[in-house]
């Protein structure tokens, strides 16, 4: 029996489409790329060999029109059980389908995609040619590419789609700064801060660009884009004094713990590392853009306060 | 947000649509659409740029009278084309019976745009290159009236300004979320793409590459937030194409669409020399046409807007290169062109960051070349495929001599994965044209 005969048995097809069904609803409940890393054959290949036969071979034994009835209720069921699970996710947050259900929604779109394009394959079978002239292996070959290529993108455009559709859905009321909140944490309502209790014309001094501030508050593109108009200086980590005298009235430096990882930790983190002579300190409550105590007139000291975050006025 | 919407649209409507209707009358409406968004954003911003270097401020005031002044003669020159486009679109959409198959194809495609709509009026510019550069000049711009208050250092010029000054646009008509422009460029790419394909291929055939297109995950993503990488791919890649829609119907409109939006791209980016690619393609035609004017025609339209920037970048930068002096600079690179170890680096670096990434696409645009010699049709498409194979080349040897000139270009993997989402297009605008062919071959 040559490999076109084989192909042409009834039961390859249907054997090949419960096989990738099986392989997608186990990389749902492992994680995606599960069936690829311990059975060395990606279910990303099973999915696309499997329309790609669909495409090609005969589909007119009964045993199919029996495989095509049961793809009819299996895409509504994941099409509905998909949806659901993207807008309980999309009320809560990120990982949360995961975390209750244990069931990656990254891994649910494939099946609810290959159901699709079954369907979609078995109504218009028809309008796509099994084979042109005496191109012989080269059709196939063009046709099965373009299938992985739309295996490859289609699951990730759309549970992208869904995902992001989904959290709007529940979050229209959201203003800019919920928003810009939920892209940049903390960072962002410490820029609002320091916006907040400093003039438009200040001289903001930053910590230098290294770790523990390097994408951050050590950051002077990314502090000036949030800042601006106010004037940025970026300072070394042990500002020198003559630097401190030069700095005029209204000049804030700022006061920050910095997010990412340094050594030796937390010893690391914190700025100014020196004491300074300060008209006001204002430090920021943490989780709010509010001010939670003001000193005036003292020396400040790395570690003297609860709070990490704020700005010294000289 | 609703006077910047009918802002962009007044661009749009105003200054892109006449001039596309001028240069490509014959076009497919879908394509002229299209067409009009990219050229309208673009000569528009590009006369916000020039005016403001005259001493005009930006302020809503002062970009309305911009775009009057254009769009009165605009308008008056292309009246009769515009209204004949008006009366024709809806008898089209009315006339159109769509088929089962064709209505789930658009229904894929509307999602997908509306999705991507849905998510650039919802979310302001948040991610990390917008906010620091392009955004943020585009708010310095807008909020100070004049540009010298965003070049604080080299960092704020090192990037032409369509992107800025789109956004500010928006913010001088009191909008805060610029990136349903992005979305526009994402939809525009989708339009001209299956306009210019309509052009040779079936109306089913042309809206199937359409999905395959739009659904090509870095394209979508990149809708959805604002990096200057898509809005460069489709003034590029819709760029190439016209040439070879002016070499197939031997009208000087597409030269010039193409010289405008081959412009219009380097006023994007301008440090991929993709542009230098079409610029000799242009030669070679104009040689083997023995149209040497059509070169002339074609640097008339191509290079005032490129050297518009250049010549800016320079006076800031205090020095730089003119075009020339760019081009001479990549024969620094020939002293490193027997190094095989380097290439060996080079080509390793190209198949995990870009070839890997296009996947699928990739391996059927090889077996389309196989293809076009077995049905003979190699002279029919030649130049098509020759555009893309010279594309290839300048991504190569622009990798090998990025290799040469930074010392950490292995580490920046993802910026190459970035710059090769052009040539999604042109691979699936090439297959499409190769299994039209098979489908006559068919019939």
């Amino acid at each position: 029996m040559n490999l076109k005969q084989l192909y042409q048995k009834p039961i390859i097809l249907p054997a090949l489409m419960i096989l990738t069904y099986l392989s997608l609803l186990l990389e749902t409940i492992k994680y995606p790329g599960f069936v690829g890393n311990h059975f060395l054959i990606s279910a990303k290949v099973y999915f696309a060999l499997a329309l790609f036969l669909l495409i090609f071979l005969n589909t007119g034994a009964k045993l199919m029109k029996f495989v095509f009835r049961v793809n009819r209720i299996l895409l509504i069921a994941f099409s509905v059980v998909y949806i659901t699970l993207n807008l309980i996710e999309g009320a809560h947050y990120t990982n949360y389908v995961l975390n209750f259900f244990h069931l990656h929604l990254d891994g649910m779109i494939y099946l609810v995609l290959f159901s699709f394009l079954v369907f979609i394959i078995e109504k218009f079978k028809h309008l796509i040619p099994n084979s042109v002239g005496k191109l012989g292996i080269i059709y196939p070959a063009m046709i099965f590419s373009l299938v992985f290529f739309g295996v490859s993108n289609m699951p990730y455009v759309f549970d992208m789609a869904f995902a992001r559709d989904s959290y709007i859905v529940f979050h229209l009321n959201s203003s800019y700064d919920d928003k810009m909140f939920y892209q940049w944490g903390k960072f962002y309502r410490f820029m609002v801060f320091v916006k907040n209790n400093t003039p438009t014309d200040s001289t903001i001094v930053l910590p230098p660009m290294e770790d523990p501030w390097l994408m951050g508050s050590g950051n002077p593109h990314f502090v000036r884009a949030f800042l601006h108009p106010r004037k940025i200086v970026q300072e070394t980590k042990i500002i020198s004094e003559s630097d401190l005298k030069k700095y005029g009235s209204n000049t804030y430096i700022l006061v920050t713990w910095g997010k990412e990882v340094c050594k030796p930790d937390p010893e690391c983190h914190g700025w100014p590392r020196q004491d300074i002579p300060a008209k006001k300190i204002i430090y920021e409550e943490p989780d709010s853009v509010n001010a939670a105590e003001v000193k005036e007139n003292l020396i400040y000291k790395l570690g003297d306060s609860k709070y990490v975050y704020g700005v010294i006025e000289l | 947000m609703i006077l910047s919407t009918a802002l962009i649209l007044l661009i749009t409507i105003g200054i892109g649509l006449p001039i596309t209707l001028l240069l490509t009358p014959r076009l497919n409406k879908l394509a002229i659409l299209g067409l009009s968004y990219l050229l309208g954003i673009g000569i528009y911003t590009l006369l916000m740029f020039a005016g403001n270097i005259f001493g005009i401020r930006f302020s809503l005031l002062n970009e309305l009278g911009l775009l009057f002044l254009l769009l009165v003669p605009l308008v008056f020159f292309a009246k009769r084309r515009m209204k004949n486009f008006f009366i024709e679109i809806p008898k089209a959409v009315k006339n159109s019976k769509l088929e089962p198959v064709e209505k789930v194809m658009l229904g894929v495609l509307v999602f997908l745009i509306v999705t991507s709509f849905i998510n650039t009026f919802y979310w302001p510019v948040y991610m990390w290159d917008s906010i620091v550069l392009y955004d943020f000049r585009g708010h310095v711009f807008a909020g100070t009236g004049y540009m010298k208050e965003a070049f604080i250092d080299s960092y704020y010029y090192g990037y032409p300004l369509l992107t800025s000054l789109a956004h500010s646009i928006i913010y001088l008509a009191g909008g805060k979320y610029p990136q349903f422009l992005y979305s526009a460029f994402y939809l525009s790419l989708g339009l001209i793409f299956y306009g210019f394909l309509r052009e040779f291929a079936s109306w089913k055939l042309s809206l199937l590459f359409s999905v395959v297109l739009l659904i090509t995950g870095p394209l979508f993503y990149h809708s959805l937030f604002s990096y200057t990488n898509l809005t460069f791919t489709v003034y590029l890649a819709m760029g190439a194409i016209s040439i070879f829609l002016w070499d197939k119907k031997k009208d000087s409109g597409y030269l010039i669409l193409s010289a405008l939006l081959i412009g219009l791209s380097t006023w994007v980016r301008s440090t991929e020399p993709f542009w230098a690619a079409v610029l000799l393609i242009v030669f070679l035609v104009s040689i083997y046409r023995k149209k040497v004017w059509n070169f002339a025609l074609y640097s008339l339209f191509f290079f005032p807007i490129r050297e518009v920037w250049k010549v800016f970048q320079n006076y800031l930068y205090g020095n730089g290169a003119s075009t020339v002096t760019e081009i001479s600079g990549y024969g620094n690179m020939f002293s490193s062109i027997f190094d095989m170890n380097r290439w060996g680096q080079v080509i390793t670096y190209l198949y995990k960051y870009v070839v890997t990434p296009w996947g699928g696409i990739f391996a059927a645009f090889v077996v389309a070349v196989i293809a076009l010699f077995l049905i003979k049709k190699q002279k029919d498409l030649f130049l098509i495929y020759f555009i893309v194979f010279v594309f290839l080349a300048v991504l190569i040897l622009g990798t090998f001599s990025f290799s040469v000139t930074m010392e950490s270009w292995y580490a920046i993997g993802d910026a190459a994965e970035r710059l090769s989402m052009l040539f999604y297009p042109l691979f699936i605008f090439c297959i499409a044209l190769v299994l039209s062919k098979f489908v006559k071959i068919k019939k």
